[in-house]
């Protein structure tokens, strides 16, 4: 029996099997089949504790169909850890080998080489424009059959150039900076969304903050983590701590949600190993603007509707809500609609789309549906990977909205088609 | 263990969406929140009532026992099934049919959710005024089976109240209808209430016509915290001898606002000795005058707190506090033993008063909440299954509590339990005679006897 499937026991035998955690869980809503909801996983990692079930692919799958969005965290009267059982489980399975063999082959191999995941990014950042035509609103769709790909479905494109080789390592502001911040890039942002990562430099350094971009940084480990593979996590996890332990500052920001999640505490909880980075408070970009520095951007050249979506990983992970709301708004032009359930799972949940696309669509396309509501011409939110997956499901629902990170609407000028 | 060909031709009935065979899967689909269950065969969901009927028909042709199935948040093993035993799912009969503000009906498929009936209702500007401490997840078809009362019975009554007519799949394969559209049907049985509680051992209902009310103008909600658990019931007393009809008059002691607290966010101060919560309902004068006088009583019974939930949020935040109870609770310890215990009203503050004295005498943390404006109330008992001792203790206080409760001239209904696995205390709590008749009504319409056949009325 692995260590940390014993560990989370205790946890286990705190849910009272109620079944509060259906009506709110997206993956269940979806399939109404209730291996796939909190209750359903939590009695399998039980049986797999108590060895009366047999460690199987289905198994694997089954702890798979999780987004980690803690839906049924926030809504279960005994606040079970769902979250942590459903990862000790995909540890578990990890080690017996029952985890999908190309998702680890390409974490060990690829993902957690620093150097070799830059060339991977590269040389598909080279290739996708064969394979892929970029489409209106980001992203982009098959060229040609390709097995696997669906054809219709908006693939995040990489750049050639990550953000970390476009921009020097220290950027300051003009005159006596009033704080020196870190920015905690995170991959989404380098490889797929530079431009969000030049936004925030921006914004900050015109708030006369200096900002530390520390060079060598790498994957925050969450995917690691949601993988169940929990060393190589921990050694994402030293590797930054090294690199950012090289540098002097006041805070920690990053743009987006999980990496953030994942500072603040969600690889302490997990992995037990300490703060993730000792002694700095770690901020969302949109915390730190409205807790800290308040700016006062400039005008957009239009009004333009704008909606907002809740990332969970900021909202029921870190409880923001009000901040990257109160930034919005604070944009002269934007005129803001409240989307119906702004804080549902849009279905993206990392690496979840790419092993369950078809109810990672389902599930993205009522979020799509939400924000037609509103009848906005722009989605914002604070995490590039809601992003990746708002793009697709936006693309699929024939809207012309366009996705951006708060940050990106902060410094924009906005053209006259829009 | 049911035959590859047997679930092949449930197969042909539902096609393949309807049916769950995998053993990962099959897991929770046997349970309920009681227990896990053993290992069923398969589950089934039939998408309509014909398949419902149809899949009744093979059963009861080859004597295969059929549990039917909700959400399985029932608390009666009622929905636990076995090896052997064909899962019959309404997770894909949840539809809402109509809602007719006119006619103050609504149709509904049994695999619907309760909060989805209110929703539904609510913008309509209708009310379903059942509302179960579990009311998002329960089906109406559970809640029927369950015959489940919830939180604002003290003054609407329960689903019984509310059911007007249904469609049942019997266990041949047939389908009937009884009860009516119409608020009054005054022919025959009144098959549609037997149906109500039945646990699914008669049959399976398909389609059910639920009465509605207008919605209320407004609710107040009022808590009242006291030292003591039993002044907290004499209060509860003297608000209906008062002639106060409070839509929720619920009560939880010590132990449990303790659980509730650590679970969470508690809009209580941290050394109440209980709490009273409060709803009047109806048109604003009415709700704030009841309320004014029900605050006044709480006082005068010596609470030395009483507010009114002023927002939205403040009373999501107490209502949240009492659904959040009994799952509260069930984290405290291994196992619980939960009883459901009911007293005439007017002995609902001597019976409190005897719970606690017991507790004393036990030593055990006892916990003690619930419907106490029905003299229903839900004692708590933790134990340790694996600690004989322990478990010897919790038989024995289980005695005690019975003792009191048929000295006050109440009754025990069936006990429930979290994390025991089989029930220990199970001892059939209804008299010879009438399970008897009940044994004959049964027979009556499940003459092979495949409906739910371990369901304990
Ligand atoms: C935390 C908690 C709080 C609760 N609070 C209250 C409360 O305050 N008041 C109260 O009265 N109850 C309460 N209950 C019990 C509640 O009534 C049941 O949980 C609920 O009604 C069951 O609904 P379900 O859909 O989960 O049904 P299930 O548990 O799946 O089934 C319940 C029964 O109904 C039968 N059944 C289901 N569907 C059908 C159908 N279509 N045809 C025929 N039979 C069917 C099943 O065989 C079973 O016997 C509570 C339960 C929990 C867990
Ligand atoms: S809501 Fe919580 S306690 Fe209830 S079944 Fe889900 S995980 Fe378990
Ligand atoms: S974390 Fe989200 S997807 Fe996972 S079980 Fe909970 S509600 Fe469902």
């Amino acid at each position: 029996m692995t260590k940390r499937l014993r560990e989370v026991e205790q946890e286990i035998r705190r849910c009272s099997r109620c079944g509060q955690c259906r009506s709110v869980c997206p993956v269940f809503a979806e399939s109404l089949v209730e291996s796939h909801v909190a209750r359903g996983k939590i009695a399998l990692a039980g049986a797999a504790l108590d060895e009366s079930l047999d460690v199987s692919r289905t198994l694997s799958n089954r702890m798979s169909l999780c987004l980690n969005c803690k839906t049924c965290i926030e809504n279960c009267p005994a606040e079970v850890r769902v979250d942590e059982i459903v990862l000790a489980a995909r540890d578990h399975l990890h080690e017996k080998g029952k985890n999908p063999f190309l998702k680890h082959a390409f974490i060990d191999n690829v993902w957690t080489r620093g150097r070799v995941f830059a060339r991977f990014v590269q040389t598909a950042s080279r290739m996708q424009p064969l394979l892929f035509k970029r489409g209106e609103g980001g992203g982009g769709t098959a060229r040609i059959p390709l097995a696997g790909v669906d054809s219709e479905r908006r693939i995040p494109m990489f750049e050639s150039r990550s953000l970390l080789s476009r921009i020097p390592e220290v950027i300051s502001p003009e005159g006596k900076p009033r704080m020196r911040v870190a920015l905690f890039v995170g991959c989404a942002t380098n490889w797929v969304y530079p431009g969000i990562g030049e936004s925030m430099i921006r914004v900050l350094v015109d708030s006369g903050v200096e900002v530390v971009i520390p060079r060598g940084q790498e994957c925050c480990g969450v995917p690691m983590l949601n993988a169940g593979d929990f060393d190589r996590a921990g050694k994402q996890m030293e590797k930054n701590r090294a690199i950012f332990a090289g540098h002097g500052y006041d805070a920690v920001v990053t743009g987006c949600a999980s990496c953030g999640l994942a500072l603040k505490k969600e690889m302490e909880e997990i992995l037990e190993t300490g703060p993730y980075l000792p002694q700095v408070p770690v901020y969302d970009f949109t915390e730190l603007l409205a807790r800290e520095i308040g700016v006062e951007p400039g005008a957009l050249d239009k009004t333009v509707r704008v909606t907002y979506h809740d990332p969970c990983h900021l909202n029921r992970g870190q409880g923001i809500t009000a901040e990257p709301r109160e930034v919005l708004q604070s944009i002269p032009g934007v005129e803001f609609a409240e989307m119906p359930e702004a804080d549902r799972c849009c279905g993206g949940g990392g690496l979840f789309s790419l092993s369950h696309y078809d109810v990672a669509l389902k599930i993205g396309s009522r979020k799509a549906e939400s924000i037609r509501e509103t009848g906005a011409h722009i989605v914002a939110t604070t995490c590039p990977a809601c992003m990746i997956q708002l793009t697709d499901a936006i693309a699929r629902s024939g809207q012309d909205v366009r996705v951006m990170h708060v940050a990106e609407l902060l410094v924009r000028k906005l053209t006259s088609n829009e | 263990m049911l035959s590859r060909t047997l679930i092949s031709r449930l197969r042909q009935i539902t096609g393949p969406e309807g049916i769950i065979d995998g053993s990962e899967d099959l897991l929770i689909h046997s349970g309920d929140a009681v227990e896990a269950g053993a290992h069923t065969d398969v589950l089934v969901s039939p998408g309509t009532e014909e398949e419902t009927a149809a899949v009744l028909a093979l059963a009861a042709g080859e004597g295969i026992p059929v549990v039917p199935r909700g959400s399985g948040t029932g608390p009666s093993l009622a929905s636990v099934a076995r090896e052997g035993e064909i899962v019959l799912s309404s997770a894909r009969m949840n539809q809402v049919h109509s809602v007719s503000a006119e006619d103050l009906i609504a149709v509904v498929g049994p695999g619907v959710k309760l909060e989805d009936l209110h929703r539904h209702a609510l913008a309509a500007g209708l009310l379903y005024p059942v509302h179960a401490a579990i009311d998002r997840p329960a089906t109406l078809g559970g809640t029927i089976g369950e015959s489940t009362n919830g939180l604002r019975a003290v003054k609407y009554g329960g689903t019984r109240n509310y059911v007007m007519g249904m469609r049942i799949a019997l266990p041949g394969g047939e389908v009937v209808q009884t009860g009516a559209r119409t608020l009054k049907c005054v022919t025959g049985y009144d098959l549609a209430r037997l149906f109500t509680g039945s646990l699914g051992t008669l049959g399976v209902c398909t389609r059910i016509f639920l009465k509605l009310l207008p919605i209320q103008e407004t609710n107040v909600v009022t808590v009242a915290i006291f030292d003591r658990a039993r002044e907290a019931a004499e209060a509860s007393q003297r608000i209906l001898e008062d002639g106060i009809r409070p839509s929720i008059l619920e009560l939880m002691d010590r132990t449990t606002l303790c659980a509730v607290a650590k679970t969470g966010n508690a809009p209580f101060p941290d050394d109440a000795g209980a709490l009273l919560l409060i709803e009047t309902d109806g048109l604003r004068v009415a709700a704030d005058g009841q309320a004014e006088r029900a605050g006044a009583i709480c006082h005068a019974s010596g609470a030395h707190q009483v507010r009114q939930a002023g927002t939205a949020h403040a009373v999501e935040a107490f209502m949240n506090a009492r659904r959040r109870a009994f799952a509260a609770l069930a984290g405290t310890a291994p196992a619980i033993v939960l009883e459901d215990v009911r007293v005439p009203r007017s002995k609902v503050a001597d019976l409190v008063g005897s719970l606690r004295a017991l507790l004393e005498i036990e030593g055990v943390a006892m916990a003690v909440f619930g419907h106490v404006g029905e003299g229903r109330l839900h004692p708590a008992i933790p134990v340790d299954p694996g600690d004989s001792e322990d478990v010897e203790r919790a038989r024995r206080i289980v005695e005690k509590i019975s003792g009191e409760v048929r000295s006050l001239g109440g009754q025990l209904g069936p006990e429930r339990g979290v994390g025991l696995g089989p029930r220990v205390f199970l001892e059939r709590r209804i008299a010879p005679e009438k399970m008897e008749m009940a044994r004959r009504l049964k027979e009556t319409f499940d003459p092979v006897g495949i409906m739910n056949p371990r369901a304990v009325l």
